[in-house]
């Protein structure tokens, strides 16, 4: 039988059980939160030693994580990235580090990069929720911006996720925030790794003082780092023709691929047209026509083709194609032609290859390991990389190179506490706390703390130019593709498609640029007709194509001599070059 | 007489020749949906299951769906894996499914996609002393997959090392008579074969993959086609179509 109490009484009971509750409650909450916080400093301890900050100010940065996660403690998020080593390194380490300080859980996934892209692409069309949060190449910006399907982190910070933004994140000292910001001056992405595509050579060869003679004899000129294609063409010449064997094995000046596969197109998205100087001036992408040879009218995408005033089939463009086919044809090993990117990247650390006009920074980990027969005893690199020469278009004040920016993404298809949490996952990931650790291990730098510590200069021998590359003023010269692409998933396969043509002797660089071209501008018509929700592509009129080539800047009219004199610089000056 | 068997044979000639220019005009310009597709799927229950004459299954009754809906004429065949993968790269009007989009395979088909977002994870006995948080844990155990799944060509492909067999199922046998760690299997695979047998012990550690399946036609399928069938995919998606299948097989 139930007993009856008087008011008092009972409020008396109730006030007592209610403050033997809370003292219980926050006893649980605070001893909870000391355990997290011994977690944290138990991670920092072993792994997050090499760090910008102190020990005091790790231990601040991750008390306010565990703070900030407590509501979405318990829940699993899902994310996914391209396979590379420092997604290796998140998926496997900083996630977990990540459940023990916060007791969120993250299944991290790790894929090949198109299938990113492909996964993406499905969530904001049919707005179902795969992720809850990618990190995608910010190549996508101009698709992102204008999808309207893709949260402005700018935004986000500031109203629904300011209780879970890090005060510590300090955005001014990532170096990739213009490549992840729309033309509206909103922040999309937040990078996560970069790695550039650079020039890569046999310093130890080109040391030689046999080989040095040899080629100063022919050429006239110095074996050094190339500046120009005109010298990047002769020395592929001098070690495919003229030296053929080195320590009785055959060598080649050259190295790329040319099977017909997506892989095929990444490099010609990536940066081959800039590096020819197809594009207009501009830093990150040419002004008004980018290295795709997109032009657009504000933010709106005109055309491609010369005729409605875009560079992808002018005289530049095919240049460029010319050049790749017969560099594959003339001095690189016979097998290339056949080979995709992953076959490819294996070749220069085999021991026959001089130098290579694009290759990857991502693979700097794997060139350096000592039973390659490009790496000393010691595991220094006998080779170097270094600002890539450019074509005979370029001119000062464009783009050169490529920089991939893997960028936490979020699309607003996402749940919103899936999202928040999501978010303080990337912000984890990119934190000073773990973020110096993370790109040594990587070698995917994003933040300047980072590349001006005295870790990195401590380092800097190992990886053959890398951090003095990012450390110079060439950095800004490579970029990830920009805003005028409206929308990169459904325009990235005329490239390989097309290429591929070329490279296989089935069209002429001309016919295979004309075609492309066309087939661009009928893309573009068709996200046209789909419809975008910002910068919408309208194509331009066609006009006679002399009319555009007479305009100042791209596209340009054919050059009277594309072999201009080969220049090369000794390495330390190539790196000077651009200051 | 004459007149009338002139104009009897001119009749004839004349309705012939209309004919004819019909079966023409049928062959060059008639709506490409018109011709009849032959849907080529493996045995892989649940999602292609062969009982009796009539195919079944989740991704038997997407694809039927979504080809009825756009009203094409198609016949579901279940025959091993590589029958119907080259049957599609080599027969027109013949596509294969559902099959993973991956850089290799992107040149040689026409693609609609996704007609399944699949997962795949890891299984232990609920008894097992193996904690798998992240994929690296699965490092050094005895991984059981079978011959030909993404699943072991993903792990494999990552330096895993990863033991197959001719067939999915006996997997879980062998991960109850403990002679394998860890079974890598899709969860749907997994949650059918679990009840299937009636081994109940069975822990899902980490789901550590997702992957897009596809179907994947013959290069010639025209682009109107497959243009067509993406686009009423995509309202199988929205009207919650795809998720009610899948919640009949889980």
């Amino acid at each position: 039988m139930m007993s009856r109490c008087s008011t008092l009484r009972c409020f008396k009971n109730v006030s007592l059980f209610s403050n033997i509750l809370l003292f219980l409650t926050l006893s649980v909450v605070f001893s909870s939160a000391q355990s997290a916080i011994k977690d944290a400093e138990q991670w920092i301890d072993k792994e997050f030693k090499e760090s910008t900050l102190s020990k005091e100010e790790q231990l601040a940065e991750m008390e306010w994580l565990i703070k900030a996660a407590e509501p979405y403690k318990g829940m699993t998020i899902r994310v996914v990235s391209e396979r590379i080593d420092t997604h290796w390194y998140e998926a496997n380490i900083l996630a977990k580090a990540f459940e023990d300080i916060t007791g969120i859980k993250v299944v991290h996934e790790i894929t090949g990069e198109d299938d990113v892209v492909k996964k993406i692409a499905t969530q904001m069309d049919l707005d179902y929720s795969i992720y809850d949060a990618y990190i995608n190449d910010s190549d996508l910006i101009g698709t992102h911006y204008r999808s309207g399907k893709v949260v402005a982190l700018s935004d986000f910070m500031k109203n629904e996720g300011k209780d879970v933004t890090f005060p510590t994140l300090d955005l001014d000292d990532f170096i990739g925030l213009s490549f992840t910001t729309g033309p509206d001056g909103k922040l999309y992405q937040l990078p996560d790794q970069q790695f550039a595509n650079l020039y890569w050579y046999r310093h130890d060869w080109f040391s030689r003082p046999d080989l040095r003679k040899k080629f100063k004899g022919i050429y006239g000129y110095e074996l050094d780092v190339p500046q120009n294609w005109s010298a990047y063409e002769d020395i592929a010449e001098f070690f495919t023709v003229h030296v053929k064997e080195l320590d009785g094995k055959k060598v080649y000046g050259h190295m790329d691929y040319g099977h017909m596969d997506p892989s095929l197109g990444w490099r010609f998205s990536d940066a081959w047209l800039s590096m020819a100087g197809a594009g207009d001036k501009g830093i990150p992408n040419g002004v008004p026509v980018d290295e795709w040879g997109i032009r657009v009218e504000e933010c709106v995408p005109v055309g491609a083709s010369v005729g409605r005033g875009g560079a992808l089939n002018g005289p530049a463009a095919v240049y460029s194609i010319t050049k790749f086919v017969e560099w594959l044809n003339k001095y690189a090993p016979p097998e290339a032609k056949g080979m995709n990117f992953s076959q490819a990247g294996a070749l220069p650390g085999q021991g026959n290859i001089a130098q290579q006009i694009f290759w990857y920074t991502a693979f700097t980990a794997a060139l350096t390991d000592p039973k390659l027969p490009v790496t000393n005893s010691d595991g220094t690199p006998k080779w170097r990389m270094a600002p890539s020469p450019r074509g005979p278009y370029w001119e000062k004040g464009m783009k050169l190179g490529y920089q991939d920016t893997g960028s936490w993404t979020f699309l607003s298809s996402t749940p919103i506490e899936r999202r928040k949490a999501a978010w303080l996952y990337a912000q984890f990931a990119v934190s000073k706390t773990v973020s110096l650790h993370k790109t040594l291990v990587g070698l995917t730098p994003i933040r300047e703390s980072d590349l001006n510590s005295s870790k990195m200069t401590e380092v800097a021998h190992k990886y053959g130019g890398l951090i003095e590359f990012y450390r110079s003023s060439a950095r800004v010269a490579w970029t990830p593709t920009g805003t005028n692409v409206p929308d990169y998933p459904a325009l990235a396969d005329l490239w390989w498609k097309n290429i591929a043509l070329a490279s296989n002797d089935k069209l002429s660089p001309k016919q295979a640029m004309d075609k492309m071209a066309k087939e661009m501008d009928e893309r573009l018509q068709k996200i046209a007709d789909r419809g975008q929700e910002y910068c919408t592509p309208k194509l331009g009129p066609v006009k006679e194509e002399s009319f555009w080539l007479s305009q100042p800047g791209a596209p340009k009219p054919k050059l009277a001599n594309e072999k201009p004199q080969g220049v090369t610089l000794p390495y330390e000056e190539s790196l000077k070059a651009w200051d | 007489m004459k007149r009338i068997f002139e104009f009897t044979v001119w009749h004839i000639r004349s309705l012939l020749g209309v004919l004819v220019l019909s079966i023409l005009f049928s062959l060059t310009s008639s709506p490409a949906w018109s011709a009849s597709f032959t849907l080529l799927t493996e045995e892989l229950p649940p999602y292609s299951i062969k009982k009796g004459g009539t195919p079944s299954g989740a991704a038997v009754d997407i694809v039927s769906e979504l080809f009825k809906r756009v009203g094409i004429q198609f016949t579901v065949k279940i025959v091993p894996w590589q029958r119907a993968y080259n049957g599609a790269v080599e027969g027109a009007n013949t596509c294969v499914f559902p099959m993973q989009r991956n850089q290799e395979r992107e040149a040689l088909f026409q693609w609609v996609s996704p007609v399944l977002i699949t997962q795949n994870g890891f299984y232990t006995l609920d008894s097992s002393s193996h904690k798998i948080r992240t994929i690296d844990d699965v490092k050094g155990l005895k991984i059981g997959s079978y011959r030909g799944s993404a699943v072991a060509e993903y792990l494999t492909n990552n330096g895993y090392k990863v033991d197959v067999l001719p067939k999915d199922a006996p997997n879980l046998q062998k991960l109850s008579a403990g002679r394998i760690d860890v079974w890598a299997a899709d969860t749907l695979v997994a949650s059918h074969l679990s009840k299937k047998t009636n081994i109940t012990n069975l822990k899902e550690q980490l789901v550590y993959f997702s992957s897009l399946r596809a179907l994947g036609c013959n290069l010639g399928t025209p682009q109107a086609t497959v243009d067509k069938l993406q686009a009423e995919l995509k309202n199988m998606y929205g009207d919650g179509t795809v998720e009610g299948i899948l919640k009949n097989y889980r």
